[in-house]
């Protein structure tokens, strides 16, 4: 009887579907629809260049950073398993996710203002070298290479080899991943076949100014900005350390348990993400306009400044 | 139940007519050679002369502003998609049958296991509204964000025109088509490679004029200051001092933006701040509410 009854409420709940489904196919036939069309245009990639903007400003391999992030939501969705609360193992692989990659954006920020505040006095060193020292571009570039300092190692090696200075120039702005450095190699790269005093005179005029006070902006949201996440890490500890006493009582584990509880988690989690989310947005500082080096340098030869 | 189901529909039908009707008004299901044909109708002085209550309209900067927010076809260029707006409004109405279909399909399945709703019937309805909406959030904000970046990549262009224009004598508009390319993001070399002629009908006399034109049709202001610009370099000042100062005039204005947005921020993020605290009460207080109804229960 119980059976015949869930066969006739299948048959029932099918047949309503398979209309709806026709129905569908139907209104889209008619509408000329395009499915295919549904789908963002925002370039996947992007999402992923963020993500390796944020290890190169950590100063950390890609394949170190995937490892680790692949690592904790393991660890996040062990914890929820361990739990037996079946809602904290979704929980925990988001926590995993996005909590690793909050709590350490601050850290990389910084870095990176560290990072592009030394360019900046080297861009300085640059331009000293070429009015008062008179040397070329190529040697000054060249011998600024050879003393980078600790925090532009990595980003200024390219320079102290040999080889074609326009592609030692694109591998800098590569390794920086700042949009200040690519900026600057973008008119190094356009002005070294001119004069030094175009050169000289665009980071008097521009680079320097604007990279200063760009960076003076930027270090003003960065100190809102670490406030913020530290008093939001300290909340988000509370909370967990709240939950973890709250759970140990056999009548607030059974709600966490039920459906009701699994809503209120869901619940809770969205709304803590949602106002991080605002706050990320209310300190977020206007990025300058990303440049695609490799096709600038191309652009230069096709026009034969080579 | 019946009478409120008549009342249901007679509303559904209601709301889908004034819906229609708004379009008709708006000139949405209009084709676009026969607004073309009244446009040259109104500049010739043949169309019929608008009534009392439409220039007053016209005069409304509410109505304008509306009229601008829903201006489907100016949206659709200014976020580059390919659709027209018929197809834009298919598609939408498309997205919100199947939004209701998959609702009501979902609280019928649920009625047909338990014997009850799991929420009103209604809700497949608005639910199917908000889809729609949220489609045209979605259009103008991907029309605001390409606005605001093709602005910033000419701002932030303009040094590198200083160079090659002075350095390489280019024109200005293929020095900027040439840097737009390079830039990671697609938004300005799809409007000055062509995209422009969605939106400027008439052909421009010259560039100045085609920036413009193309700052007032798709809204971005960084055109026009470089079309002043270049009307300067016509006069004989040098390129690159003219496109130089308009770099720096582009970044002050921003830095004076972004300070006055981080004095902005330090006040506003208290907001959330103090928000966090609600998340905090629901993870102690749902568990102990319902202990507590239960134990009144019995």
């Amino acid at each position: 009887m119980i059976m015949s009854t869930a066969a006739s409420t299948l048959l029932q709940l099918a047949g309503f579907l398979i209309v709806i489904a026709c129905a569908a196919a139907g209104a889209a036939a008619i509408l000329d629809f395009d499915v295919s069309a549904l789908a963002g245009r925002r370039p996947p990639w992007r999402l992923l260049e963020r993500e390796r903007d944020v290890a190169a400003n950590l100063g950390w391999p890609w394949h170190r950073w995937v490892l680790v992030r692949l690592s904790l939501v393991a660890a996040g969705v062990g914890i929820g398993a361990l739990s037996r609360i079946w809602i904290l193992v979704l929980i925990g692989a988001l926590l995993g996710a996005f909590g690793f990659r909050f709590a350490i954006a601050g850290h990389a920020a910084s870095r990176r203002l560290r990072m592009e505040r030394a360019f900046l006095g080297r861009l300085r060193d640059l331009r000293d070298r070429m009015a008062v020292g008179n040397q070329s571009l190529d040697t000054a570039l060249q011998e600024i290479g050879r003393d980078p300092g600790p925090d532009l190692q990595y980003v200024l090696a390219p320079l102290a080899g040999g080889g074609s200075v326009l592609d030692n120039i694109v591998a800098v702005g590569l390794r920086a991943r700042s949009p200040v450095v690519e900026y600057a190699c973008a008119v190094l790269l356009w002005t070294r076949s001119r004069s030094l005093d175009a050169l000289i005179e665009a980071i008097d005029d521009l680079l320097l100014p604007v990279g200063t006070a760009q960076l003076a902006v930027q270090e003003e949201s960065a100190v809102t900005l670490t406030q913020q996440r530290a008093v939001t890490m300290a909340m988000s500890a509370l909370m967990l350390v709240m939950f973890a006493i709250v759970i140990r009582v056999d009548a607030f584990r059974a709600f966490y348990q039920s459906a009701a509880g699994n809503v209120v988690l869901v619940g809770v989690v969205m709304l803590f993400a949602l106002l991080v989310g605002l706050l990320g947005r209310i300190v977020q500082v206007r990025d300058w306009t990303r440049w695609d080096l490799r096709r600038l340098a191309d652009e230069q030869e096709r026009l034969g400044a080579r | 139940m019946p009478g409120s189901l008549w009342l249901a529909a007679a509303t559904a039908v209601a709301l889908v007519g004034l819906w229609a009707a708004a379009l008709s008004r708006l000139g949405y299901l209009t084709s676009s050679d026969v607004r073309a044909w009244r446009r040259l109708a109104a500049l010739r002085g043949l169309a019929r002369p608008q009534t009392r209550l439409e220039r007053a309209a016209d005069r409304s900067p509410i109505v304008r502003r509306l009229h601008d927010e829903l201006d489907l076809h100016r949206l659709l260029a200014v976020a580059d998609r390919s659709e027209t707006e018929a197809a834009f409004l298919s598609r939408t109405a498309f997205i919100a049958l199947i939004t209701f279909a998959v609702v009501l399909v979902a609280d019928t399945s649920f009625r047909l296991g338990s014997g009850d709703f799991a929420a009103p019937p209604w809700i497949a309805l608005v639910l199917a509204l908000a889809a729609g909406l949220a489609r045209f959030a979605m259009l103008r904000a991907a029309a605001r964000q390409r606005r605001d970046s093709a602005d910033r990549t000419l701002g932030d262009m303009m040094m590198l025109v200083a160079i090659i224009t002075d350095g390489r004598g280019l024109q200005l508009d293929d020095a900027v088509r040439i840097v737009a390319r390079c830039a990671t993001t697609t938004d300005l070399s799809t409007l000055v490679e062509g995209g422009w002629r969605r939106l400027v009908n008439t052909a421009p006399r010259n560039t100045a004029d085609l920036y413009r034109s193309i700052a007032s049709e798709f809204r971005i202001p960084g055109f026009a200051l470089v079309a002043d610009a270049l009307t300067t370099t016509n006069v004989g000042v040098g390129e690159r001092e003219t496109y130089t100062r308009v770099a720096q005039a582009v970044y002050q204005h921003r830095l004076a933006e972004a300070r006055m947005r981080a004095a902005r921020a330090r006040i506003l993020v208290t907001l959330p701040i103090a928000g966090m605290l609600i998340p905090l009460l629901l993870l102690l207080g749902a568990p102990t509410f319902q202990s507590i109804t239960s134990g009144l229960g019995g």
